[in-house]
């Protein structure tokens, strides 16, 4: 009975929780397929479903914008004094049941250190997951230890812990029990979870994550435009499930996910003339796919479905649509001068002058 | 007898079906479990059929969910209460899995099994099960024991009571929040089968933990806790020990908490009683009246009326009336139309002065605003303010309001208004309704959408219901009529049926003499749609004309339609001169 | 009541038909589609049609008094008939209780004439009770109730976009879906009314510049890859393409203005009514009100937000759209597992 007069209430855990599972079926609709290769995303879904081309378009198209701009990140290389240091750590905020730490270490580029931050709810399936699975533990090394009663998941590269986001205090404790090191350069993710938060929090969060790191790159996805008749449905049927999304109001466009960074402390300094620059960039779905992603991947993954050469012109529309829905923005914190070549455009940093830079200089 | 008829299930043929790749077959043969178990026998269900189901349980939800309905209502095939014990492994393992609502299902059906078993059994069988499922290792099995503490509590001895209210405390400080919520949520069902001396200690500690859960999951469930505790203790002790945790809970830094006292803030007001309300909870309601979270005002404002109506007049005109002024208009949409649901309930409880002075003018906005489903909210409910202000003040006040939504934009507000006619116009008099409401009558036979001309005609058969056929004969069927020749056929249709509807009505001569030739008139209508239309006519007029008129008018205008080059007139004209021919030979 | 009466009441309380009805009504069904021509007439003048079919009919009843089923249809469809008065409505996908709400405002079929550009099936929950109740209408009203082909009526792509699924969902098996496909190789795919307004799904084809050129085609078969019956149903018009362009669906083509300017000229058509493509506001002109395209499917795929619209034509082809919302939540039935509409989450 409490539980239904829960589900009646526009948000509630359980049902921001049951998003990764749709996430987790939507990213296996689309290796299936073969949108993109996962070799472990299918020990986390329980019941397969195949999604509509559309969605796996969309996946595929999040997918592939993370993974350039983390790849960027982590082949990012200082050459100070002829020695470089490689030493780069993920933090990835309402990790869910991603798999990205293993497909890196199968692509030989597992990072210094991978931690996964979640819900207990979740990170006790996850580690329930991952120690029933001897794939995954052998992937951990020998040394892991993984405890589902505690959500937790401890091993060399990759960690796993339970933590309420919104309870800044405790982050502090997580990430330092996890073993970052906070003046390493880290790249953090939140996708579509900060979204679900209250404004306050999702602030507190970002200014946490810009004091705490000095060189970072924080990757976020999520929703915008919750006002035009799209948006307006995606709100009603995502509060509809238990989903509301707390913070679009206050982010609702482009601009205003840039904004969200620049005004919680995210910027970075150009070593060569000390100028403070700002760096926080926002790009819709759409623009990501089509001026961001590999063009040749896009090709291939355009050919896939067997009916995709039939595609009709109404969901291209809706597929607009839909994309101009959600976008990828991303800032940097760089003070050690390392990140100059990360960015959706690589030739042509997209060097923006504060104007309180250009007041000062 | 049924048993005979059944086919024989070899227990073979469903384990084969059972595991058939098509979960459709899995499901329907789990379905189909009852009559499994009546051809199986008593003894082979208990041997052969349960301990397969214990050891087969690793399906598809859907299968599982199933299964653990069908068992719940399995104690007549395992041969009655004595066996009912052989049931419970097979739930019990279902109450681990991970799928909620199969857990769910699981324990309930332990509950309705557990609740006819023998005092003995239930301590030989069923409290061990709890106290495995609460001591279980995954969290999954102690979230389901949870929910099985008030069937096992009451036969258990002394001794296992106190072990069981330790484990239920122990559920309460779980480490898993999933733990801690089932606790919460479980807690009044559980409470009310504990001692009352135990209750004032053990079950208000708990409870006070609960309340002080760091998750406010947890905390949200303590509240609907609190209504179901506060019935169980004695008024004082409720008071003491309830009424601080609510008025906490209304100021509490989670929204979603706030929401829920919202939600079951009346329940809480029954709980702790009217002193209390007046003093205590009147302040916290108007707090949640206005507070910052839109779902929390939308569940506040939801309630007003019945709040309202547990306080004295005077002290809702001064607490709560004000709130209610600030809602009306409200920046959310959905505010708005939460109260305008159940604003006009605050007429009665107000009585009539306050009512015109200060709640008419709310109506009026809401009857005017932006949002059709608050238009419609207040619409819907006029007839309880009519009771009230009398008539002439409501029709003064608002039916100027009523007459602007007549031509509303949204149609099922129109809708609205027009299925509120007969009942406005049965208060106002025939007086009232010609001067003001005739001609809208008439404009709704030609509104654009087909759903409000149908009503329209609807409303007039109403009407004329209501004012008597001499009134119709004056102020309705000249005004019908006249429209039979409109040039749009759509709208041409909308009159034939008016008349079909106003025949019955206005009785056999008035009929033949005016409505008949307009029908008649209509059947060489150039539109084919009109002209089986003419024929369906044609056919409700038989019974209420004279047979000679039938025989002499009806039968040769249905006689040439029924030579009509269209299938469907052709179709229609035959239907209707059968019913003529029917009508014939019976008389 | 005869049965297919009571089948009609059924389906439109959305509760599908059995296995054995579906194949029975598909057979009826196909009787009656086979006749139909690949350029649907929907006639007027009324009155002279009458005329003239009275003359007809007394011809074939009076003097060789041949009153079979199959002769009767023939004399229909050659002579189709009746009158321009006409509701034309989009996509609907599945949508039943939206489909629902287009009929509250249109008015029912027969009382109302209507004409459906396709896409009767897909995306939605009901695309079976959506068709079937549509089908079976067109059995008992086949003068009152024109269905023509979208390209969501083909085996291939009721294979990805649910509507095969669906079937399997709701029968245990895919011959619902064999029957209706099959059935699908039988709409007509286009529709003239009253030789002034062609009505298509998709639009014109590279291949196509005379109705004629439409009526030559073998159309009982499944939508092809390419060719002048793939682009009837794929195509789509766009403001930036002079002449002919490729769409970016694979399909069809795009045509600009200058296309639909010299088809109406050369067929002395007013304009042409289309679907296919998803417009917000229910309805569109392109090309200085040379095409129209109708959508009727209110927040399409329960995720779009949009309105529908249908195009109401009366006696003397005067034009209007009625725009309507999606159906209320308390007039859906309350599906047992409805599914949520996927968003990326």
């Amino acid at each position: 009975m409490a539980t239904e007069a829960v589900a009646d209430s526009h948000s509630n855990r359980a049902a921001v929780q049951a998003t990764n599972d749709d996430a987790s079926a939507s990213k296996l609709s689309c290796v299936k397929k073969g949108y993109m290769k996962d070799d472990y995303i299918h020990l986390f879904v329980r019941r397969p479903v195949r999604r509509s081309p559309i969605i796996n378009r969309g996946y595929f198209a999040r997918w592939a914008a993370l993974r350039k701009l983390l790849f960027q990140f982590l082949d990012c290389e200082l050459n100070i004094d002829g020695k470089s240091d490689s030493k780069k750590q993920i933090l990835s905020l309402g990790a869910g049941f991603d798999t990205m730490f293993f497909q890196l270490q199968d692509e030989g580029k597992t990072p210094f250190l991978y931690v996964e931050l979640d819900f207990k709810e979740v990170t006790s399936k996850k580690a329930a997951i991952i120690e029933t699975s001897s794939q995954l533990r052998e992937k951990l090394g020998s040394t892991a230890s993984i405890s589902p009663e505690k959500g937790e998941v401890l091993s060399d590269h990759y960690k796993l812990l339970p933590v309420d986001l919104r309870d800044i205090q405790k982050l502090d404790d997580v990430i330092a029990s996890a073993g970052m090191d906070p003046s390493l350069p880290t790249f953090i993710i939140a996708e579509c979870v900060l979204i679900y938060l209250d404004p306050e929090s999702t602030r507190a969060i970002v200014v946490w994550a810009s004091k705490t790191f000095s060189t970072a790159a924080f990757f976020l996805y999520e929703q915008i435009h919750p006002d035009d008749a799209f948006g307006q449905q995606m709100i009603r049927n995502l509060e509809s499930r238990g989903c509301a999304l707390l913070g679009i109001y206050d982010t609702p466009t482009l601009l205003a996910k840039e904004k969200l960074f620049l005004d919680q402390g995210w910027q970075y300094f150009l070593v060569t003339n000390n100028a403070r620059y700002q760096k926080a960039v926002a790009w819709d779905m759409l623009r990501v796919y089509t001026d961001f992603i590999d063009a040749k991947e896009r090709r291939r993954i355009e050919r896939l479905e067997l009916f995709d050469e039939f595609e009709e012109w109404h969901m291209m529309q809706a597929s607009q649509i839909f994309h101009e829905h959600y976008c990828v923005a991303y800032a940097i914190n760089d003070a050690m001068g390392l990140l100059g070549n990360f960015g959706f455009t690589k030739t042509q940093p997209d060097l923006i002058k504060s104007p309180s830079a250009v007041a000062s200089a | 007898m049924s048993t005979m008829e059944e086919p024989l299930y070899p227990i073979a043929v469903l384990i084969d079906e059972l595991k058939n790749d098509d979960i459709q077959l899995r499901l329907n043969s789990i379905r189909r479990l009852s009559t499994i178990a009546r051809a199986l026998g008593e003894e082979r269900t208990r041997k052969e059929l349960i301990p397969f189901l214990s050891e087969n349980n690793d399906d598809d939800d859907e299968v599982l969910l199933a299964m653990a309905e069908e068992l719940g209502v399995f104690i007549p095939y395992v041969g009655g209460v004595e066996y009912a014990h052989v049931l419970l492994p097979p739930l019990e393992t279902l109450c681990t899995v991970e799928e909620t609502c199969v857990r769910d299902k699981a324990v309930e059906s332990l509950c309705r099994i557990g609740s006819q078993m023998r005092e003995t059994d239930l301590v030989d069988w069923f409290i061990p099960l709890v106290k495995r499922l609460a001591a279980g290792e995954w969290f999954t099995a102690r979230v389901s024991s949870c929910g099985l503490f008030h069937i096992a509590y009451p036969s258990a001895p002394d001794m296992l009571k106190t072990e069981l209210r330790s484990i239920y405390s122990q559920l309460c400080q779980d480490d898993m929040p999933m733990v801690r919520r089932s606790a919460a949520s479980n807690l009044g069902k559980f409470a009310a089968t504990v001692e009352p001396a135990h209750l004032k200690t053990d079950i208000m500690s708990i409870f006070e933990d609960l309340t002080q859960d760091d998750q406010d999951s947890v905390r949200l469930l303590a509240v609907e806790g609190c209504a179901a505790l506060g019935k169980l203790l004695e008024p004082q002790d409720c008071i003491a020990h309830i009424l601080p945790v609510i008025v906490n809970f209304s100021q509490d830094k989670s929204w979603r908490v706030r929401y829920m006292v919202a939600n079951q803030l009346y329940e809480l007001c029954e709980a702790v009683g009217p002193e209390p309300t007046r003093t205590d909870l009147v302040p916290a309601y108007v707090r949640l009246l206005r507070d910052n979270e839109a779902e929390v005002r939308i569940a506040a404002a939801g309630k007003v009326t019945k709040f309202c109506r547990i306080l004295s007049p005077e002290l809702a005109i001064q607490h709560i009336l004000p709130c209610v002024k600030e809602l009306s208009s409200d920046s959310s949409q959905h505010v708005r139309s939460a109260l305008a649901s159940v604003i006009m309930g605050m007429a009665p409880v107000l009585g009539k002065d306050a009512t015109i002075e200060q709640l008419l003018p709310i109506f009026l906005s809401l009857l005017k605003d932006e949002f059709p489903d608050v238009r419609l909210n207040i619409i819907s409910k006029l007839d309880q303010v009519n009771q009230v202000i009398g008539i002439d003040l409501l029709s003064q006040s608002l039916l100027p309001a009523i007459v602007e939504l007549a031509e509303d934009r949204h149609w099922r507000v129109r809708l609205a208004i027009i299925e509120y006619i007969p009942l406005l116009s049965s208060q106002l008099g025939v007086g009232f309704f010609d001067d003001k409401l005739g001609a809208l009558c008439m404009q709704w036979l030609q509104d654009k959408v087909y759903s409000i001309r149908d009503a329209a005609a609807n409303n007039l058969k109403r009407l004329a219901e209501e004012f008597g056929p001499e009134w119709a004969m004056q102020h309705i069927i000249p005004q019908v009529l006249e429209m039979s020749t409109n040039s749009h056929y759509l709208y041409r249709m909308t009159i034939l049926h008016a008349v079909s509807l106003l025949a019955p009505v206005m009785g056999s001569e008035i009929t033949c003499s005016k409505l008949l030739p307009v029908v008649i008139n209509a059947s060489k209508d150039r539109v084919p749609n009109i002209k089986f239309n003419v024929a369906k006519v044609l056919q409700s007029l038989i019974p209420i004309v004279d047979q000679s008129i039938a025989e002499k008018t009806i039968r040769p205008c249905l006689v040439e339609l029924s030579e009509d080059p269209d299938v469907d007139v052709r179709f229609f004209a035959n239907q209707a001169l059968q019913t003529i021919d029917s009508v014939m030979m019976s008389s | 009541m005869s049965d297919l009466d009571r089948q009609i009441e059924q389906l439109k309380k959305c509760e599908p038909l059995k296995e054995s009805e579906v194949k029975a009504l598909c057979l009826k069904a196909m009787e009656i589609l086979v006749e139909e021509s690949n350029v649907q007439r929907v006639d007027a003048p009324v009155t002279k049609i009458i005329l003239n079919k009275n003359l007809w009919v007394r011809m074939l009843f009076g003097a060789t008094n041949v009153s079979s089923r199959s002769a009767f249809s023939r004399l229909r469809l050659s002579l189709v008939p009746n009158d321009a008065i006409i509701l034309i409505c989009g996509d609907i996908h599945g949508q039943f209780y939206d489909m629902k709400e287009l009929f509250k405002v249109g008015g029912d079929c027969p009382k109302t004439n209507y004409l459906f550009l396709g896409d009767f099936v897909d995306r939605g929950f009901y695309s079976v009770e959506t068709f079937l109740l549509l089908l079976a209408l067109k059995v008992r009203y086949p003068d009152r109730i024109t269905l023509i082909r979208g390209n969501h009526e083909s085996r291939q792509i009721t294979q990805v976009y649910g509507f095969y699924d669906e079937c399997l969902r709701k029968y245990g098996s895919v011959n619902v879906w064999r029957y209706c496909t099959d059935i699908f190789d039988y709409l007509s795919l286009s529709a003239l009314i009253e030789n002034k307004v062609f009505s298509v799904h998709g639009g014109l084809s590279p291949a196509i510049s005379t109705l004629d050129q439409i009526r030559t085609i073998d159309r009982k078969q499944e939508v092809p890859h390419d060719g002048a019956m793939c682009d009837l149903l794929w195509s789509d018009p766009e403001d930036i393409v002079d002449g002919w362009g490729l769409s970016p669906r694979g399909a069809g083509f795009l045509f600009g203005g200058s296309v639909v300017t010299s088809f109406n000229h050369s067929n002395n058509i007013d304009y042409i009514c289309r679907a296919h493509q998803l417009v917000m506001e229910g309805y569109k002109w392109m090309f200085r009100n040379q095409i129209v395209t109708v959508w009727s499917a209110p927040n399409y795929c329960y995720r779009c937000g949009n309105v529908a619209a249908i195009l109401e034509l009366d006696e003397n082809l005067n034009k209007q759209f009625r725009v309507f919302d999606a159906a209320p939540p308390e007039s859906r039935g309350a599906p047992a597992k409805k599914p949520a509409p996927d968003y990326f989450l």
